[in-house]
């Protein structure tokens, strides 16, 4: 009788140790939910650069910090207080993990820290001998973030690479001259980037998107030439995607811009044209409502506030602090995870395919003094110094070309006579294994393919590969 | 006393190893099995998904089975208080009180309903039963059916003449239209109309009638799919005109402008014959309206109600209120209903020079000028209704067993009609919302349902590949139980396999089936996709005489001058019955210089007269061809001896073979 009493005993303190613990374990995990986390920089920092990144993308004794946005003074917690700077806060799927790019002693390089926010432990991801900065979560426990290269024959730039959250199965995924900062990852999986072009001549700044393999990069959207994304965009519930856009000149901030994720290209809205170019960082709420970065006329540092961009009024001040911008804020909850996208990349391979369905579709004006009917007769295929080759355009205008994976080309239309019709249109790059479709060269983005048979595709594809000296070897970039 | 004991102990531990062997030794099994069956794809090793859900009879099948209703389209009684909506699944038409928002009662119809008109005073109710090949006249106040007419095979969309004299049905396995003297009760006359009809539409003067026809025509091998809309003059019931639209697929549904100015048509543009290199941007499919004006000139153009990163897919109804401004569209891929302005598209129409219009119709871009709204609906919004003042509009949910109330004003979903299916989604429901939703293509380009419609197959040669090698004509899902493995090259070995990882990764191109909405697809396939009744086989399941002849050829074992015909080279080695495939492969001498090196899985044959065009990549528009033109060398069987006459019969024989009959028996 003793026994069985102990045993019960016995039983019922498990019970009671284990279902402590589980009290005590879970609500730590989700303690952060409903914070607000944000970097802080100093608000005298100054000055940046696209290429380097400069103090835009490694300002000096930045922190990342979280608040309760219900009473903010109270409760304000630096989570990177090891670090001699951190910024690029972002949360996981399931609001449980931050993930940031940080700098834990000054002269460092900036690496990819993860930190549970259950216990706040940091844990670093990356380990570069270069910078690296803006991470995004892709959905299937990887990363997507940007490193500074600066042994190129390009000078210095941004280029994304995708990780394991181990570090490990480091993947670089963009390969042409341009300087990207990696943005968001949209619901039907693909990662948004904000990319400039460096070579041969400085461009616009653009968003370009593309597969977390790097296959498929395309424009997503670009406005006049002076018009440049600066910060981090967000696709909302609604199927816009939003983001603050500046002149390149990069005074005081930007306005906050709406675009529509199935028509990004044509649907541009200024949602705070009222208020001057005043904005820094937006990010959507689940009400329809944006938390922004605002900085007042005539004061010097960003505040974080609340904004309703149907009525365009702000809501109440969430934060402020006048020695240091409130930046990138983002609020600590379970949002959509984006679908995890197969991927075609054999990196067994070196080679990947091109099929352009009609060269003579084209916005692009044609050269000199080239008539705009000249039908072009051959492509010409170029990388960063060399001319590949050329290959004939079929009567429908089709071509079908294998070329090197993982090197920039960029191509130009050529008339019978050998005069350039049209061109150079942007860089684009193959994977190995990647089999790539255009409508035209330079079409006009909203047009898809008549469905018929191209010519091009019932010969086998024309080989051009790179000169050795241009193919990209890994750790070698 | 003690050596009992031991013996126990002994018995005990050996059994407790020998158990856990076995359980190990079969678990291993089973992972190996599971891993070869889905071709690698992770899913737990469980036996009830595969070996019990997917079971069609016996008593899993009659267990796991729930009595859906399936609204597919519906009327309006023309002061706008009751609705009358087809149950597909229910075989029943059920009457909805709009005001108590409830079904007030359930009227037994024939098999697989698909359509109802009302007569003009709302008295009488036709509905179209699809499997029955009848047409029930409903006498509506009390519910009874008063009448059923025979019609052709198939019948789907009605339309009824301004007088009530005459109905227009259109038969979409007979492809054919049957008109039907109301008042004798008689057909009248029968009309030749495209490849499965199934729509018909009255002009508003009641002088025209439109019927649009879901496939494309037969077209030259490699050549875009040119659909028909098959145009009746309504006083000499003959027809006028088969208006071709060029690169459009899918014709679900018709409608004119109150004015009658315009008629629009819902259709897919497909991207069969580009190498499916890629799916961005509309590569593969893309969805819209046709326009077609109502005068001599008769110019047609199409119009797309896709966005350039996102599509609509399987655009099913159309409906215009009475004012003529406003357009709804069904897009029964994408769970919406889509808002256009009609003069918006009017402008465009008319205004456009032909080059205009061949731009048009390829320009995702182009919808931002006239779509309006896009209103989030149910699963599988299909059929639509409008009220008479034009204020409501009803949305049959296909898939939740529901109406959706629009107000046309605000656009807005304000309520909603249960109409009282099981509730609950079953394993095989979700596995049908699954193949009807293009959820789980990259940005919702296409469905399951838009290359397979109805679970059957679009006739149509894709280069999915996307090299132009390997060129796969689509085949049809029903009736796959037991009939492994699949696809022309037979490389897999279950549908497991098929809807799998590769599925997404060439196919689809987004993220893969999760395992349990793999285990529900696979059930679905197999339990609830069927061949409509064989319309070649007598009711009475005896061939005829030319059947019977054509049965012995296929069986024959010695050609026409007596050379004996070894059994590899008999029809019936490669398609013996059951299913009439002995699930082998074979060389039949079709390999194309662009193929890979394969032989080919030997298909089913039930039901082979709706699959035109046949072999594997499509190049043989009739039965006939592939024994007249692909067979030089008697590789696909030995047939060259035989007499046109004898090849007649054959083919007769060939269209009336069915699938297994038990399991007709549901």
């Amino acid at each position: 009788m003793r026994g069985r009493r102990s045993i019960i005993i016995s039983v019922v303190i498990v019970l009671i140790i284990g279902l402590a613990g589980i009290f005590l374990v879970s609500p730590e995990e989700e303690s952060m939910k409903g914070m607000l986390i944000f970097s802080q920089v100093p608000a005298d920092v100054t000055g940046m650069d696209y290429r380097t990144g400069g103090n835009w993308r490694y300002p000096p004794q930045a922190r990342i910090v979280a608040v309760n946005p219900e009473k903010p003074a109270e409760t304000l917690t630096v989570l990177t207080g090891e670090f001699y700077s951190a910024r690029a806060p972002e949360i996981s799927y399931d609001a449980k993990r931050l993930l940031f790019s940080g700098q834990r002693k000054k002269g460092e390089p900036w690496q990819i820290w993860e930190m549970g926010l259950g216990n706040l432990q940091a844990r670093q991801v990356t380990s570069n001998l270069e910078n690296c900065t803006d991470p995004v979560y892709l959905p299937d426990d990887r990363i997507v973030f940007s490193r500074l290269e600066t042994d190129t024959s390009l000078g210095v730039n941004h280029t994304l690479y995708t990780s394991t959250l181990n570090g490990t199965e480091v993947k670089r995924i963009t390969f042409h001259p341009h300087s990207n900062f990696a943005s968001t990852v949209l619901q039907d999986g693909r990662i948004l980037m904000i990319s400039r072009q460096l070579y041969p001549s400085p461009g616009a700044v653009t968003l370009i998107v593309l597969r977390p393999d790097g296959t498929k990069a395309e424009l997503f959207y670009k406005n006049r030439e002076d018009d440049w994304p600066i910060s981090r965009s967000w696709e909302t519930d609604n199927g816009r995607v939003v983001f603050v856009e500046s002149d390149k000149n990069y005074s005081s901030g930007g306005n906050i811009v709406s675009i529509s994720q199935g028509r990004p290209l044509n649907s541009r809205k200024v949602l705070t044209s009222e208020f001057k170019e005043n904005f820094r960082s937006v990010f959507p709420l689940p009400s329809g409502n944006f938390i922004v970065s605002y900085r007042q006329p005539g004061v010097d540092s960003y505040a974080l506030l609340e904004f309703d961009p149907i009525e365009k009024r702000f809501g109440r001040l969430i934060y402020s602090d006048s020695d240091f911008h409130a930046l990138e804020p983002v609020m600590v909850a379970e949002r959509a995870r984006p679908k995890k996208l197969p991927s075609i990349v054999n990196e067994q391979k070196t080679t990947g395919w091109l099929l352009c369905l009609n060269s003579d579709l084209s916005d692009l004006p044609t050269t000199g003094n080239v008539p705009s009917l000249t039908k072009s007769k051959k492509i010409q295929v170029f990388g960063l110094n060399e001319v590949w080759g050329e290959v004939p355009i079929e009567e429908d205008g089709s071509f079908y070309i294998e070329i090197t994976a993982d090197t920039p080309v960029r191509f130009r239309t050529v008339s019978e006579n050998g005069q350039v019709v049209r061109g150079p249109s942007s860089w684009i790059w193959v994977r190995p294994n990647e089999r790539r479709g255009c409508v035209g060269c330079h079409e006009a983005r909203g047009l898809t393919a008549e469905n018929q048979v191209p010519l091009a595709i019932n010969k086998p594809p024309v080989s051009l590969l790179a000169p050795l000296s241009q193919h990209f070897v890994e750790g070698n970039p | 006393m003690k050596n009992r004991k031991r013996l126990f102990i002994i018995a005990g531990t050996l059994s407790l190893i020998i158990f856990l062997v076995v359980l190990g030794v079969g678990h291993r099994w089973s992972s190996k099995h599971v891993y070869y069956i889905t071709g690698g794809q992770p899913h737990p090793v469980d036996c009830i998904p595969c070996h019990v859900n997917t079971q069609r009879s016996g008593f899993a099948g009659r267990f796991l089975k729930k009595h859906y209703l399936s609204p597919l389209n519906i009327a309006v009684s023309p002061d706008g208080r009751q609705l009358y909506v087809i149950a597909q699944e229910g075989n029943a038409l059920l009457v909805v009180a709009t005001a108590e928002r409830k079904v007030i009662s359930k009227i037994g119809v024939g098999e697989r309903p698909h359509s109802v008109v009302l007569s003009r005073n709302g008295e009488i109710g036709y509905v179209s039963n699809q499997w029955s090949n009848t047409v029930s006249v409903i006498h509506l106040s009390d519910q009874r059916i008063i009448d059923t007419l025979n019609v052709g095979s198939g019948p789907s969309g009605l339309s009824l003449g301004p007088k009530g004299i005459f109905l227009y049905v259109a038969n979409s396995y007979s492809n054919d239209i049957s008109i039907l003297n109301l008042e004798s009760g008689h057909e009248i006359k029968r009309l030749a109309a495209g490849r499965n009809p199934c729509s018909v539409q009255f002009s508003p003067d009641g002088k025209t009638v439109y019927v649009t026809n879901l496939l494309s025509n037969p077209a030259p091998f490699r050549t875009s799919p040119v659909s028909e809309v098959t145009v009746i003059d309504a006083i000499s019931q003959q027809v006028v005109q088969r208006k071709n639209l060029s690169s459009a697929h899918l014709l679900e549904n018709v409608v004119f402008t109150p004015t009658g100015d315009l008629a629009f048509v819902t259709l897919a543009r497909p991207k069969n014959l580009i190498p499916a290199t890629q799916i961005e941007r509309g590569w593969m499919m893309t969805y819209g309206v046709g326009v077609i004006e109502q005068n001599k000139e008769g110019k047609a153009a199409q119009f797309l109600l896709d966005e350039p990163n996102m599509s609509f897919a399987d655009p099913y109804d159309i409906v215009i209120t009475p004012d003529g401004k406003l357009a709804f569209v069904t897009q029964a891929g994408a769970d919406y209903v889509t808002v256009f302005d009609v003069e918006a598209v009017r402008t465009l129409f008319s205004e456009a020079t032909p080059a205009n219009l061949a731009t048009y119709a390829n320009d995702l871009d182009l919808s931002s000028r006239y779509v309006i709204k896009r209103i989030p609906t149910g699963p599988n919004p299909k059929g639509l209704a409008v009220s008479t003042d034009g204020k409501r509009l009803y949305v049959a949910e296909r898939l939740a067993d529901r109406i959706a109330v629009i107000d046309t004003e605000i656009m807005e979903i304000v309520e909603t009609i249960d109409l009282g299916g099981p509730g609950e989604e079953s394993m095989v429901r979700r596995g049908r919302r699954l193949f009807n939703s293009a959820e789980n293509t990259f940005q919702g380009q296409f469905s399951c349902s838009t290359c397979h419609p109805d679970g059957h197959e679009d006739g149509l040669t894709y280069d999915l590949t996307g090299t132009g090698r390997n060129l796969a004509n689509v085949q049809t899902l029903r009736d796959l139980s037991g009939t492994s493995p699949f696809k022309w090259n037979g490389k897999n070995v279950s549908i497991y396999m098929q809807c799998g990882m590769r599925f997404s990764k060439f196919l689809t191109r987004t993220e893969s089936y999760s395992s349990e909405d793999l285990d529900a697809l696979v059930a679905f396939i197999k339990r609830d996709l069927s061949h409509p009744p064989n319309r070649y086989r007598n009711a009475s399941g005896e061939l005829t005489p030319a059947q019977l002849r054509g049965k012995a050829i296929f069986e024959r074992t010695q050609t026409n001058d007596g050379r004996s015909i070894p059994s590899k080279d008999r029809c019936n080695t490669c398609h013996p019955p059951p299913y009439f495939t002995n699930r082998q492969k074979s060389d039949v001498g079709t390999l194309a210089a662009t193929d890979s090196p394969v032989v080919f899985d030997s298909p089913k044959l039930s039901n082979i007269y709706e699959s035109a065009p046949y072999l594997h990549d499509g190049r043989a528009a009739t039965l006939e061809e592939i024994w007249t033109k692909f067979n030089p060398e008697d590789k696909h069987g030995i047939a060259n001896d035989l007499t046109k006459l004898q090849l007649n019969d054959m083919v007769e024989y060939l269209i009336s073979l069915e699938a297994e009959p038990s399991w007709k028996e549901e």
